[in-house]
């Protein structure tokens, strides 16, 4: 059985229940209670402030100007209205300050009482009266045309107007002869009809007391008398003072004629010559000219050659003395342009005069000599006027070895030359100097050659004039020794005419050489001569002594200052290899006679003679390198041989005859020349031009 | 917006400176009511001589 089971009642007998206490509802009849406080008052009233509030108005009506208008009409950019201002217009009256109006003074004086009226003031005296406007004055009315502006008529030009040809001259001259005979009768017409006005003249005192100085006498009525008698008195041949030629005016009032215009224009009855044109007529410098061409009759030369006789016209100063071909071309006006062209070139006149000379003065036909005479060519074509300055340096030191190598004579053996006794600066022109100094002409030749070098244009006209007066000179004999003449040809072809000939024939290739060998031949020469050109008198350290054994060796010095002035003509021959032509013509010309008086007694030509002989043997050309050594050599023959007076009559017949066209031989050889030259140029200058980077099109 | 007129600023200015024979920059430096003061007081004076002169 299951312990936990409720206990038996037995046990306990019904006790008392306690009482219960009993509640009351009474006060559910009691009257509520009244309020005894009355309401508080709010510190923040919620209506007002609700109203305040943003979250409380109405959003459309703030946010819709703050909206955004997109429309096409719609302004850029954000406007929240325009501020204009307002000006204002209240504020302050401002009142004018009051001023005292004051009376005019007259009304002050006159409203001053008196001392009577002082009793009685008028107030009303200091009223403002406003004074009277002063009277104006009247108007004028100024008139106005109505009527139509005047207008220019416009002419046209009808056929009839037409440009009207000038009278001839002649009218005019002649209507200006007529016209003063007519004004002179005007003139006196008018006087009387026109009577000057009186005008009352003033007193000085008047006059003082207008500004003015002291009254002048009227003035008389000459002023174109005046002006003609200027007129007159620019004629230079009727020079007259201005007193004069006014007072002149003033009674003859015609122009007298000048003498010039009748000469040109042959109106002698012109009267009316321009005044301007005067001095442009005195100048006539080529009347003046042919009044001094004539011939002068007095020349000793003129029997002999009028050719001669017409260039040596013009000089003055040496036609009383005997004739001196050097001197005589010196001074003939070769640089008038009037005479030079009338008559003969100047180059001609050289070897004609000095080959028709007689034998006394034989010479002075030296060739070196007839070369300075060329230069004295050349200077008197630029000064024709120019003092010749030959005889005070005469007397210089050249001219004493001349008289010392004249006294020794011409058989006396020339003596060993000691070089090194001269100068340093001793050249080509050393040998000119002795040769000059050997011949008694030179005293007159060799300051010539200081003024002027060896010309080759004038050395070329000699040579195209050369052949008539030469081949005469030498074939008529004449007496005299036509060496010189033949010397001068040789040396004017081999110098001039051969290399210009024999490059005329050969194309530029063929002879690359040639000419240039003949224009450096050429060059060399005129240097040596321009340098040397106040050498033969001026140079003072030439050995002054004429006794001396180096003064008697004068030609063996000619010889070897040959040699030693042409190294590179030397040079230069052996290169050549052109056919010797004219190389042995000029061997030919010159006579074995005086070659062997010279091979006798100077040895330094024998052995230039002899070089050139064998150059010649051996085929080679050296016409133009041996052509100094030539000239030089053969010119030291003709100095002996003029002296010995032995004649080559073969020697003119041998005598080549000049090219005519040398000039424009070399106006072809420059041609070549320099269209090689221009392409070679032109060449480089656009491979130039092209490396460059700025090539264009040049052609 | 409301603005000071110019052309009235440089009148009363010009008012005062003349009756007052006083520097511009003396007038400018005074505040806007107290220049219209000075301009009424001057205003008040003139009127007053212009009574006396009427009067």
């Amino acid at each position: 059985m299951w312990p936990f089971t409720r206990k038996a009642d037995t046990a306990s007998p019904v006790a008392p229940t306690p009482a219960m206490p009993q509640i009351h509802f009474d006060w559910k009849h009691l009257p509520p209670i009244q309020r005894s406080v009355a309401e508080l008052p709010l510190t923040i009233p919620t209506e007002p402030f609700a109203a305040e509030l943003a979250t409380h108005q109405d959003p459309r009506a703030t946010a819709q100007p703050l909206g955004h208008n997109v429309s096409l009409e719609a302004p850029a950019g954000i406007v929240l209205g325009m501020a204009r201002p307002q000006t204002r217009s209240d504020g302050p009256e401002l009142v004018p300050a009051s001023r005292p109006r004051r009376r005019p003074v007259a009304q002050r004086v006159a409203d001053v009482p008196l001392l009577g009226e002082l009793e009685t003031p008028d107030v009303d005296g200091f009223a403002v009266e406003e004074p009277p406007p002063p009277p104006s004055a009247p108007l004028r009315r100024l008139e106005v045309s109505t009527g139509p502006l005047p207008s220019v008529q416009l002419t046209s030009v009808t056929p009839d107007n037409g440009p009207q040809p000038l009278r001839p001259l002649q009218e005019v001259a002649i209507a200006a002869e007529q016209q003063p005979a007519e004004a002179a009768e005007t003139e006196e017409s008018a006087e009387e009809a026109t009577e000057v006005p009186f005008y009352p003249r003033l007193t000085l005192g008047q006059a003082r007391r207008l500004g003015l100085g002291a009254p002048i006498p009227r003035v008389p009525d000459t002023a174109t008398n005046v002006q003609r008698s200027s007129d007159a008195s620019l004629s230079p041949t009727t020079p007259s003072p201005p007193s004069e030629s006014t007072a002149e005016a003033e009674e003859v009032p015609q122009f007298q004629p000048f003498p010039l215009d009748i000469l040109v224009n042959k109106w002698p009855e012109v009267v009316a010559p321009a005044p301007i044109s005067r001095p442009q007529r005195i100048a006539s410098p080529l009347t003046v000219a042919r009044s001094v061409s004539p011939e002068r009759p007095g020349d000793a030369t003129s029997s002999v050659e009028p050719i001669d006789a017409a260039l040596s016209q013009p000089e003055a100063t040496a036609s009383a003395s005997p004739p001196e071909p050097v001197q005589r071309f010196a001074e003939s006006p070769q640089g008038d342009g009037v005479t030079s062209d009338q008559a003969v070139p100047p180059s001609e006149a050289g070897p004609v005069a000095e080959l028709a000379r007689p034998p006394a003065i034989v010479a002075a036909t030296d060739p070196k000599r007839t070369m300075l005479a060329d230069t004295a060519i050349g200077e008197a074509e630029e000064s024709p006027t120019a003092p010749l300055p030959a005889l005070p340096l005469a007397t210089e030191l050249g001219v004493k070895k001349s008289l010392a190598s004249d006294e020794r004579g011409p058989d006396v053996p020339a003596k060993p030359f000691d070089p090194h006794a001269r100068d340093d600066s001793s050249t080509a022109e050393d040998h000119v100097d002795v040769a000059l100094a050997t011949s008694p002409e030179a005293r007159t030749i060799a300051p010539l050659v200081s003024e002027r070098p060896h010309l080759g244009t004038a050395v070329q006209r000699t040579t195209d004039s050369a052949p008539s007066p030469a081949r005469t000179a030498t074939e008529g004999g004449g007496g005299h020794d036509p060496m010189p003449g033949r010397a001068l040809l040789i040396h004017e072809r081999v110098h001039v005419d051969e290399p210009l000939r024999q490059d005329a024939g050969r194309t530029l290739a063929e002879r690359p050489d040639a000419g240039w060998a003949g224009m450096e031949i050429k060059a060399l020469k005129e240097r040596s001569v321009e340098a040397n050109l106040p050498l033969p008198l001026a140079r003072s350290a030439f050995s002054p002594a004429p006794t001396s054994p180096r003064d008697q060796s004068a030609p063996s010095v000619q010889a070897s200052s040959a040699l030693e002035t042409w190294p590179s003509v030397q040079m230069s021959a052996a290169r050549e290899t052109r056919p010797s032509v004219r190389a042995s013509s000029v061997l030919e010309t010159s006579p074995s006679v005086q070659t062997s008086s010279l091979l006798e007694t100077r040895p330094s030509v024998q052995t230039s003679t002899a070089v050139l002989e064998s150059a010649i043997d051996d085929g080679a050309d050296a016409t133009i390198q041996r052509a100094p050594l030539q000239e030089w050599t053969v010119s030291a023959a003709a100095d002996l041989s003029s002296t010995m007076g032995t004649a080559g009559p073969h020697a003119a017949a041998e005598t080549p005859a000049p090219g005519g066209d040398d000039e424009a031989r070399m106006e072809d050889l420059a041609g070549k020349l320099y269209d090689r030259i221009r392409i070679r140029l032109r060449n480089e200058l656009l491979v130039d031009r092209e490396r460059a980077g700025f090539l264009t099109d040049l052609r | 917006m409301t603005t000071y007129a110019t052309d009235r600023l440089f009148e009363e200015v010009t008012y005062v400176a003349y009756h007052l024979h006083w520097p511009l920059d003396h007038i400018l430096d005074l505040e806007h009511p107290i220049r219209q003061r000075f301009v009424q007081e001057i205003a008040s004076i003139n009127r007053r001589l212009s009574e006396a002169a009427e009067g």
